[in-house]
């Protein structure tokens, strides 16, 4: 594959890349409005929402990245907000492969609010971090006790045959009002990976967030860790993605 | 009562509190070295494990108690220390060992030292896990926070060791020496968080491989600890 490297040399260090999603119910009807937008120097990569399709208060949404990412200084920020009542669905066309950094970052925020009997469904594609990558990635979520997330990840430390790259992982939780319900960091490295994942190479996690009457008992009994606050998360250790990621737990669950 | 507790010097409080002889039920415990081990760690492996365990899970609970510690001298209330731990904790697994342990140690202190507020505190509290109940006898004997960081830490790194003892065969002096091969990173990780005094502050680190391991123990029947 040949990849051409934008030149990036012309931007400032802290040129971050906005994506913004925002489903609100309309006060006057069933229906839900929503605004996608984007806010980004034109040498920067950025993730372009795409309107898929929107039903009533439904609306599918696709994430496609609009120039090579990821590389050394790129700064992803999403925003995504899902209102009361309004159901979101997010997917990626491909996974990201952040390169080789040299010394160099690149950041990947999100943020996400789900507010009152709110919905998303995120089926994230893998990100493979190459040897060399250095990825600061954040996940700040904030939701009403009775919105529903449904949250498809995948990490792979390094292409095949390939040493890890870093990624630093923040992940905080909260219900509306503080109380945190998973709250983890996770700094994954070629130093730090076999003690933190052992001999693998890939995280693949799911995470249900949902009323308890909505929670599928039966799906996928292995590797769950039940949330103190209600919730579950699904995480499995592997060494390739296609054996490693669990397409019935998530199929169960989106 | 009270004059007599006054009396006891905290180094000798503190030797009681980290000795294996104290009816807790310590002996029951592996920190998850079991499992480890089961899924294919060898002998050379286990001091890697004991500094990762500080690293992670071990510097979660140290600073969860330390925390718990400042609230319960400040009166303030510990739901959300509790809160704190819980959600750093993934594994249910590893709340729930927590939290039994934590039952142990709760009713063997309050029978030693009764009356005293902050254990009075913390079993008011439903289910209180490990870190608190340490803090409420912090709290209740004057220890220090650095002095109790120190001893979580210690102690997760002599169940370790010892439970390495009984499931491989090892010399004993070859496994002191880890013991006292981790002891700087012990003081290490008490300096890190003995300044701690928000739920928020409470590192965050958490540890995915050893987290799977403590949820394949629950379902195994064949083993020699609890956990």
């Amino acid at each position: 594959m040949t990849t051409l490297t934008p030149d990036r040399s012309a931007r400032t260090q802290d040129g971050v890349s906005r994506t913004t999603i925002r489903l609100v119910p309309d006060p006057a009807g069933d229906r839900a409005r929503i605004r996608l937008a984007t806010d980004s120097h034109p040498k920067c990569p950025v993730l372009r929402p795409m309107l898929l399709d929107t039903v009533g208060s439904r609306a599918r949404v696709s994430l496609v990245p609009e120039g090579a990412m990821l590389l050394a200084d790129d700064h992803i920020d999403l925003d995504i907000e899902v209102g009361t009542g309004t159901r979101l669905e997010i997917v990626e066309p491909a996974g990201t492969v952040a390169y080789d950094m040299r010394g160099r970052y690149a950041t990947w925020d999100v943020r996400l609010h789900l507010g009152s009997g709110a919905s998303l469904v995120w089926a994230g594609e893998p990100l493979v971090a190459s040897a060399g990558a250095d990825v600061r990635r954040s996940m700040s979520i904030v939701l009403a006790p009775d919105a529903r997330l449904a949250l498809r990840e995948t990490l792979v430390l390094g292409r095949y045959g390939e040493w890890p790259g870093r990624v630093r992982q923040r992940t905080r939780v909260h219900h509306v009002g503080g109380a945190p319900v998973l709250v983890e960091d996770l700094d994954l490295d070629p130093v730090s990976a076999p003690a933190l994942i052992g001999r693998h190479r890939v995280v693949s996690t799911v995470l249900l967030l949902a009323p308890p009457d909505e929670v599928p008992i039966e799906a996928a009994r292995h590797d769950r860790f039940d949330l103190e606050t209600g919730g579950i998360l699904w995480r499995r250790l592997g060494t390739d993605v296609h054996a490693t990621v669990d397409s019935g737990c998530w199929a169960a669950v989106r | 009562m009270t004059d007599s507790r006054r009396t006891i010097h905290r180094d000798l409080v503190l030797m009681l509190l980290a000795d294996a002889r104290l009816p807790v039920a310590g002996h029951t415990q592996s920190a998850t070295l079991e499992p480890a081990l089961r899924a294919g760690l060898g002998p050379a492996d286990v001091p890697g494990f004991v500094a990762t365990r500080l690293r992670t899970v071990t510097r979660v609970e140290a600073a969860t108690a330390v925390v718990a510690l400042h609230h319960l001298r400040r009166g303030l209330d510990l739901s959300a220390v509790e809160a704190a731990w819980s959600a750093r904790t993934t594994s249910p697994a590893m709340r729930a060992t927590s939290r039994s342990q934590a039952r142990a140690l709760l009713r063997l202190v309050s029978r030693l030292w009764p009356g005293t507020e902050a254990l009075r505190a913390v079993s008011s509290s439903t289910t209180p896990c490990r870190a608190v109940v340490l803090a409420a006898t912090a709290a209740s004997l004057d220890l220090e926070a650095t002095a109790l960081a120190r001893l979580i830490g210690y102690d997760d790194v002599q169940t370790v060791c010892s439970a390495a003892l009984k499931l491989l065969p090892l010399d004993p002096a070859d496994v002191t020496g880890w013991v006292a091969s981790a002891l700087p990173a012990v003081d290490a990780l008490a300096d890190e968080v003995a300044h701690l005094t928000r739920p928020d502050d409470v590192p965050a680190s958490g540890a995915p491989q050893i987290e799977a391991w403590a949820q394949a123990h629950v379902h195994t029947t064949r083993r020699l600890f609890s956990a």
